[in-house]
């Protein structure tokens, strides 16, 4: 594994406004913790943080972190969470978890998909829900991937996390049911709207009543048609002309429309 | 198209478009999606249209999710109705999108087709957008 260091700055000013201002100044405002420290707030530098990441650091990957400033200090961390804007996608905050020396930690560490499953073969889809899994295991012994083969995986069937084997000295921690890789049957196209339009009254008209029949056909036929057909049989109903009754109702139109007769009408 | 199967009320009080979006910010499911740039009143028929327009794109081998949903109802005076005598009826349904809001995501797609892709929904929607991929976060 590439080993990652990075030199920060301990961190005077906390809470929002803290925060703004080392943002300001082209810092990402972090903290420290973790079981055997107390929390330390940090400014990185924006700049090497984000080269530090297109190098690969990610919450499996050790960093040296070089503390400047009151406390000087080398510490082993870990990426714990990371916030960014929401618009922007800009990093706002950056999380450190000082890797423990006496006790396992808890990691995520990213999934590799080995071979090709049977079922895409067979004209399967393959799906991955879960492209992380969560292990517990010593600081010396964090993997740098966990390989899964998918290549045993036919139509319809899925591999679950009980089935990944894992290095020696990692457990994993997630449930066993887990879903790694899920092969599904591909969709059947969707019917266009007029091919259904012209099977609705096929099926409705034998058996319902011939003026009932065209209103349901549409009724079937999608959401876009139903307002309109039943606002206007509605309409008739209440002895209104078509342009007075409303071409787009609410959900119930009709009962509506049978509940208010005077109501809609011209004031 | 969408729209609530039913609902507590007929009429709501219009929801503020302005301002971040609290969740729904981060990619939940595929490995590109479109992320609203401002806030914005987003109609079930455009919602319907961005999703013809990717699943075409999408075909058998991808996947689709549409992370909004429209349960705003919008209402509408009749034409030529003279003011008074009630509120309009309901004339469509509306999802109220803020300003991060990830508004479809996909998967199953090269980088280039997802771009593509996400480019004509995006040309269906009334919101600026922009293409969020998996790799832009940790």
């Amino acid at each position: 594994m590439a080993a990652f260091s990075l030199a920060v700055k301990s961190r005077e000013g906390d809470g929002k406004r803290g925060a703004r201002r080392v943002r300001r100044e082209g810092f990402v405002p972090a903290v420290l913790y973790g079981p055997e420290t107390a929390p330390i707030t940090l400014s990185v530098p924006a700049h090497e943080l984000s080269l530090l990441l297109k190098k690969g650091a990610s919450y499996h990957t050790p960093i040296e972190l070089k503390i400047e400033g009151n406390g000087a200090s080398t510490k082993r961390v870990l990426i714990r969470e990371a916030r960014y804007h929401p618009v922007w996608g800009d990093l706002l905050h950056i999380d450190f978890y000082l890797i423990p020396t006496k006790r396992p930690l808890q990691v995520s560490i990213p999934l590799k998909l080995l071979g090709v499953p049977a079922g895409v073969a067979d004209g399967g889809v393959m799906q991955c829900p879960t492209r992380r899994l969560l292990v517990l295991c010593s600081a010396d012994r964090i993997p740098e991937v966990i390989e899964v083969d998918v290549s045993g995986v036919g139509k319809g069937h899925s591999l679950h996390a009980s089935d990944v084997k894992l290095p020696e000295g990692v457990r994993c921690v997630e449930r066993t049911d887990v879903t790694i890789v899920t092969v599904l049957m591909p969709k059947e196209e969707e019917k266009k709207p007029e091919e259904v339009a012209a099977a609705a009254p096929a099926e409705g008209a034998p058996a319902e009543g011939a003026a009932a029949a065209p209103a349901e056909g549409e009724a079937k036929a999608g959401a876009e048609a139903k307002p309109a057909a039943t606002g206007k049989a509605a309409g008739k109903a209440a002895g209104k002309g078509p342009e007075k009754a409303p071409a787009k109702g609410a959900e119930k139109p009709a009962e509506k429309a049978a509940a208010k007769p005077a109501g809609k009408g011209k004031g | 198209m969408l729209q609530p199967s039913r609902t507590k009320y007929r009429y709501y009080h219009r929801a503020k478009a302005r301002g971040i979006a609290k969740g729904g910010t981060d990619l939940s499911f595929g490995a590109y999606g479109l992320k609203a740039l401002e806030g914005g009143w987003v109609s079930d028929r455009q919602i319907e249209a961005g999703r013809v327009a990717l699943i075409r794109e999408v075909g058998k081998t991808g996947k689709l999710w549409i992370r909004v949903f429209p349960d705003m109802p919008r209402t509408k005076k009749p034409l030529e109705t003279r003011m008074g005598k009630g509120k309009g009826g309901i004339e469509g349904w509306y999802a109220c999108v803020k300003r991060g809001r990830i508004l479809f995501e996909i998967e199953g797609l090269a980088p280039d087709a997802a771009a593509a892709a996400m480019r004509l929904a995006a040309s269906k929607l009334p919101v600026k957008t922009r293409l969020v991929t998996r790799t832009d976060q940790l």
